[in-house]
Formats: C-alpha cells, sequence, structure tokens
C-alpha cells in the first residue's frame, strides 16, 4: 500500500484535531504533540495525517529534517485572531527557504454561510503566493470545506508533477 | 534597479497583507514597514492579487486600465514633485534606490488604490452571489 504524509499545522491543537476528523473520521492516535489520523482511498492507497500544533512543541524542532517526508502541508490560523498568525509565521518563513511540497494556508473562519469574502476569489485555486503556496479560506471542521482544502492540495501536487 | 524576483515577499509577509487587505483595513502605512526591497515585493504582490480579483470578477472584461486609471498619472506626480527625470524613468523599482522617499510616496498612493480596487472587487463579487 502506497502511502502519503500530511502535516496539518496549527496554532492549537482543537484545530488540527477537527481537521483531522472532518477528513479521517476520527483521531487513530493522538500524544499531546502530534494527533495521527489514517484515510484509506482503498487497498492501494492511504494518506496518513499529522496533526502538529505549535503551542505543544520545542521551537527548535528539526522542520528541515521532517520536511523532506511530506507529501504537503496544511498550516492553519485563525481568520479572527491575528495572533494565531503570528504564531504561525516563523514556520512559513522556515518552509519558504526549505520546503518544495505543496502548502497551503489556511484561514479558520467560524462562519463559511456566507464566509467573509466571495467563494469566488480562493475556493478553485486559492490565492497564488508562489509556485507551491497559496492560500484560502476554509473551516476545520467542517468536512466540505476540510475536503476543498484537500482538492486543492491534489491540484498542486498534479500541478506539480505536470510541470 | 530592484530584480522583480529578487523581491518577493515571504509567505508570512504576504499573509500579513492579505488578512488586512481582505479585512478592509488600511495597507497603505505598510509601506513605511518594510525596507526598500520589500516596498516592491509588496508593490509586486498587490498587483497581482488585483489584477487576479479583477479577472475573476469581471472575466474577459477586465482591464488593468480600471486599475491605473485611478492612480495619478506619472506626468502629474513628477510635476508635484519637482522631478525633472523622463517620465518612463519614473518606477518604483528605479527611484527607490535614488530617491526612495519620493518612490515610497509614489507606491503607498498605489497601494491605497489597489486595497480600493479589492474592495469594489469583493462588493460586485457579493452582490452576485446574493443573486445566484
Amino acid at each position: 500500500m502506497k502511502i502519503g504524509e500530511i502535516a496539518i499545522i496549527t496554532h492549537n491543537t482543537q484545530t488540527s484535531e477537527e481537521f483531522i476528523k472532518s477528513i479521517c473520521k476520527k483521531i487513530n492516535v493522538k500524544n499531546g504533540v502530534v494527533s495521527f489520523g489514517r484515510f484509506d482511498a482503498n487497498n492501494q492507497l492511504g494518506l496518513h495525517l499529522y496533526g502538529i500544533s505549535l503551542d505543544n512543541i520545542d521551537k527548535n524542532v528539526s522542520w528541515d529534517i521532517i520536511s523532506r517526508k511530506m507529501l504537503a502541508y496544511i498550516v492553519f490560523f485563525d481568520w479572527e485572531d491575528l495572533n494565531s498568525l503570528k504564531t504561525i509565521n516563523p514556520i512559513l518563513d522556515q518552509f519558504s527557504n526549505n520546503v518544495t511540497a505543496p502548502i497551503v494556508i489556511v484561514a479558520n473562519v467560524k462562519d463559511m454561510d456566507p464566509p467573509p469574502i466571495p467563494k469566488s476569489f480562493f475556493l478553485d485555486k486559492g490565492i497564488i503566493f508562489s509556485k507551491n503556496c497559496r492560500f484560502m479560506l476554509g473551516r476545520a471542521n467542517q468536512p466540505e470545506s476540510a475536503r476543498k482544502i484537500m482538492v486543492l492540495v491534489s491540484d498542486m501536487l498534479l500541478e506539480k508533477v505536470s510541470c | 534597479m530592484h530584480d522583480k524576483n529578487e523581491c518577493n515577499l515571504k509567505p508570512a509577509e504576504k499573509v500579513d497583507i492579505l488578512c488586512k487587505l481582505l479585512k478592509g483595513e488600511k495597507v497603505g502605512d505598510l509601506v513605511d514597514k518594510y525596507d526598500n526591497r520589500g516596498v516592491i515585493g509588496m508593490q509586486n504582490f498587490l498587483w497581482e492579487t488585483t489584477a487576479e480579483f479583477g479577472i475573476i470578477c469581471r472575466g474577459k472584461n477586465f482591464s488593468r486600465k480600471e486599475i491605473t486609471r485611478k492612480m495619478t498619472p506619472t506626468s502629474k506626480y513628477q510635476e508635484k514633485q519637482g522631478c525633472k527625470e523622463r517620465t518612463y524613468n519614473c518606477k518604483g523599482t528605479q527611484c527607490i534606490l535614488s530617491n526612495p522617499e519620493c518612490a515610497r510616496k509614489k507606491i503607498k498612493e498605489q497601494v491605497e488604490v489597489f486595497a480600493e480596487s479589492v474592495q469594489e472587487y469583493i462588493r460586485i463579487e457579493q452582490n452576485k452571489e446574493n443573486f445566484e
């Protein structure tokens, strides 16, 4: 079975766990630092989602070593709380130098009905930051919204292969 | 002259600008926060984002002119600043090194136009979605 590993990096544990539950239905393992969920597409392909909350980890974690393994990164912050953006900023800066895998930065909003800005501006391909980095708005605890984030990740992976 | 590719902002800086832009907050003051390279990066990023929003909103009818026409024409801007350089040379990327104060002032004006245009595109799309 082929396994793809995706890191879900968030400013708090709740958001990463909500996202993993939205995609995988349940958290398989959690140890206070990492939450893990698996999604088996079929008996040939599976996705492993690792939720890493920045409020729980050592600030000197070796992202450059972890980053080589990951298929993609989904980085959440809270749209209403700009302090959460400050928490993820150092990681984003590190990633901009070390990571070639797709990165989707998601502003987690409380209410997507309607979203703070019209869907047409971010839904299809996100707002493009660079070749491997996009921005979108979404809701971690809403399966439909979480699925759209995963679709964007898949699209970015396919684009990377076809380039 | 600064190379466009050398002035790319980091993702964290782009998120910061974008959040302010989408929430309708003032982005012009951010010009004072960045160094010369950052200011050019910010101008590029806002141009690209505003144009992208314009294309989504207007489709084939989008023209960059609908943004640039809200800006002070270069010749008038130069006249106001008492600048004797050729009009062609009045570019942020060019003047940011030789006359940073003037270049920053011009870019600040442009940034405010980008922000105004983005808010306009958001309003138009919101209206469209309300009627769908």
